[in-house]
């Protein structure tokens, strides 16, 4: 009896419960919106911007959104941390990927290393929210450009809208089609975190795939 | 307004009593690092035989910390003091990369116990001081740090005999802590 309580319990609660994953490379911003994330959506406030030390390690945030629990996972995305990434990949629901839209020199490694998560195998059929950060800072660059330089990107995620052509066209494809959403952000304040978190919250709840729960 | 007096009043006076357990293989720097926070100086210490307990207060958190002997006929008795542990502080010698091996096993067996399932991790990959001694990512990579997903958990790369980077882990520790942990 009490072992089938339990399964019962986990069963209700893991329902209603999704993992995200938040990665971009270093210094994008990946930190400072869980802790926004946090101030916005739990009791207790996030740590300021300015007490954010480079991420070594793995930086949870437990959150309820209205009827669903979401839980982030923020890892770090120094060059050598990049190889942790695809060890959660098998246990989330979603993906944020955090780009620094005033990093112009890296811009292209960021979208490589984009390409390189969304083709793993294990992220198949995983929405990818795309976060444009910092786009308070005067040298950063406008939503159009970067949808621009990240296009190839997007493109293979078979871009989903709302256009009945291309809708049609993506359904009878035998491509997989991944729900994509580019957001403009700044993390500092929390601009542009609720839309894009709206938007998850509403792809999760349609239609999040089952994962096997692991020992975790 | 009640609860916004008492919210207020404890934000401005309240204290929080935090149980810390520094842990890790012998002449990782453990007892180094505990009176490197308690009095600021670098201490000449003997291998730990048992436990130092210190009792600072950081933050507007006190922390008691408690610095168990890490000798390998010491270790089973860890077990004794996992209850009731806020966080763990696992300290590991940078420069010593043959026992990165044994250090991620006693890790792994201490993480799997119960009482600290999802107890916050905090790594100082110590003896940075040192020639030759292992980055952050490094460390990491040797105890297998990747494969926890359950717990919040963060390395620091310090050096107990100049100080650096032990009060960088501090203040992740704090935020962790003032955020509910891992749970």
């Amino acid at each position: 009896m009490y072992s089938l309580f339990v399964g019962l319990w986990k069963y209700l609660f893991s329902k209603n419960e999704y993992f995200i994953l938040i990665l971009g490379l270093d210094n994008s911003g990946k930190t400072t919106l869980l802790e926004q994330i946090k101030t916005k959506y739990t009791k207790i406030p996030g740590l300021p911007p300015h007490k954010i030390v480079p991420t070594v390690g793995l930086n949870i945030a437990r959150t309820q959104f209205q009827d669903i629990k979401l839980i982030y996972w923020d890892l770090g995305g120094q060059t050598q941390l990049r190889t942790i990434w695809n060890k959660f990949f098998s246990d989330v629901h979603a993906i944020i990927y955090v780009v620094d839209s005033s990093d112009k020199e890296r811009f292209n490694e960021s979208k490589d290393e984009l390409e390189i998560v969304i083709n793993d195998s294990k992220l198949k059929d995983v929405p990818l929210l795309l976060f444009f950060n910092k786009q308070d800072l005067p040298d950063s660059e406008t939503i159009e450009y970067l949808s621009s330089v990240f296009k190839s990107v997007i493109q293979s995620c078979q871009l989903s809208n709302s256009t009945d052509q291309l809708s049609s066209l993506s359904s009878s494809s035998p491509i997989t089609t991944r729900n994509v959403q580019l957001q403009p952000l700044i993390a500092c304040k929390g601009e542009g975190l609720e839309q894009g978190i709206n938007w998850l919250s509403d792809c999760l709840r349609k239609n999040a795939r089952t994962i096997e729960k692991s020992d975790f | 307004m009640g609860n916004l007096f008492s919210s207020v009043f404890f934000k401005l006076f309240g204290n929080k009593d935090v149980r810390i357990l520094i842990l890790g293989l012998d002449s990782a720097g453990k007892t180094t690092i505990l009176y490197k926070l308690q009095c600021g100086e670098v201490l000449t210490t003997i291998p730990t035989i048992g436990f130092n307990v210190e009792s600072i207060t950081y933050k507007n958190i006190r922390f008691f910390l408690w610095d168990l002997g890490g000798q390998s006929a010491i270790r089973p008795y860890w077990r004794c003091y996992y209850p009731n542990t806020n966080a763990i502080i696992y300290v590991v010698d940078s420069s010593d990369p043959d026992r990165l091996g044994i250090a991620n096993e006693e890790l792994v067996a201490m993480l799997s116990e119960e009482e600290l399932r999802t107890t916050p991790l905090l790594v100082f990959a110590n003896k940075q001081d040192l020639p030759g001694a292992l980055s952050d990512a490094q460390v990491s990579e040797g105890l297998k740090l990747s494969s926890l997903k359950n717990r919040q958990w963060a390395i620091f790369k310090t050096s107990a005999i100049n100080g650096v980077g032990i009060y960088e882990g501090l203040d992740w520790l704090v935020n962790v802590i003032s955020g509910g942990g891992g749970s």
